[in-house]
């Protein structure tokens, strides 16, 4: 019994015990007079089985169709996590935002005069003249040279005034 | 059109061809054919028999979804158990470091040899116990060898390390165990 020899049959016990080898005479004889390397025979022989009473209890079907049941449901789900639908989902949100708030640098009152009438309209009666023939004009834009034609009250003759002033009066 | 799975009994790297290409059956047939390793490989490391059912879905279902990074070096078996091997280290840390290796509950012996049946049971938490206490590389070098037969090569390959390393790991794991039986 030599040391090389317990090594040789260390390295081929697992082939042995899985029953892909077999012991020759020589290695039976060492085998039976080395307690060494009985032990490890042993060793290697439960511990090839270690988990086959589990492993018979398993049902492998069942495992596949949990597996792939999760498999097919991770796949409804995961392309929504993967960056380019994020991507796509930004970008979505911000045409969303867009459309219910209106284009950006619609700000301008001139675009929309309809609104800015709406504030001004209450407050009509303590405008001057000039500032009342502002807004007058801001009801329709599109015709600014013709509010701008209207001759103001200084400009008046002295009878247009008084037509005018009868108009206001009643 | 990619690979589809056909008739006869075709390899794990057709399987996993086929899934990649939408094939469902290819995964049926790759958990079918490798439950029972990772069932055996899980409980030998360490898991216990009451968790050992969820930890074998989460290894299938990670490499499932890292199934492209499999590029056939390993046997698809030897890298599904280094996936089981990674899930069982994270749940041992989520435990903060204790591993827990149950003593199953045996039922009384009723058979002819009660004796030899419960010292058999008792020598298989014993080694259970001291599997869960080797270094990680130890443990998965040895149970490849053991459990699953497969050369120092085929270890090599499955763990990122060489022949001569793993022959090693096996070599060392062999002998804290055998201090474990005496």
């Amino acid at each position: 019994m030599t040391v090389e020899q317990c090594n040789v049959l260390s390295d081929r016990i697992p082939d042995v015990a899985s029953g892909s080898a077999q012991w020759s005479t020589e290695e039976q004889d060492h085998l039976a007079s080395c307690r060494e390397c009985a032990l490890e025979w042993q060793l290697v022989q439960r511990a090839g089985v270690l988990g086959d009473r589990i492993a018979a209890a398993v049902d492998p079907e069942a495992m596949a169709a949990t597996v792939v049941g999760r498999l097919q449901r991770e796949e409804r789900v995961l392309p929504f996590r993967r960056p380019g639908w994020w991507a796509a989902g930004l970008v979505a949100a911000a045409a969303a935002i867009v459309l219910l708030l209106g284009p950006f640098g619609d700000s301008d009152p001139a675009a929309d005069p309809a609104a800015d009438v709406v504030w001004l309209v209450p407050e009509l009666d303590s405008l001057e003249t000039t500032e009342l023939m502002s807004v007058l004009a801001s009801f329709d834009p599109a015709t600014p040279d013709e509010v701008l034609m209207v001759p103001f009250i200084d400009d008046l003759e002295d009878q247009e005034l008084e037509q005018v002033l009868q108009a206001w009066e009643g | 059109m990619g690979p589809q799975l056909e008739s006869g009994s075709p390899s794990d790297a057709e399987l996993a061809a086929a899934y990649r290409a939408g094939d469902e059956r290819a995964a049926t047939e790759l958990v079918t054919r490798h439950t029972r390793a990772v069932v055996r490989f899980l409980y030998g490391a360490g898991a216990s028999e009451a968790e050992v059912d969820d930890l074998t879905q989460e290894a299938f279902i990670k490499a499932f979804r890292k199934l492209d990074s499999w590029r056939g070096d390993a046997a698809f078996r030897s890298w599904l158990l280094t996936i089981a091997g990674n899930i069982l280290k994270d749940e041992f840390r989520k435990r903060k470091g204790r591993r827990m290796v149950a003593l199953e509950d045996r039922e009384l012996p009723d058979r002819a040899d009660p004796h030899g049946e419960l010292a058999a049971g008792e020598a298989e938490d014993r080694i259970r116990e001291g599997l869960s206490q080797l270094p990680r590389l130890q443990r998965e070098v040895f149970l490849l060898r053991v459990q699953q037969g497969a050369d120092y090569s085929e270890i090599a390959r499955a763990l990122d390390t060489t022949p001569g390393a793993a022959r090693v790991h096996y070599h060392h794991a062999v002998k804290r165990l055998k201090e474990r039986l005496l």
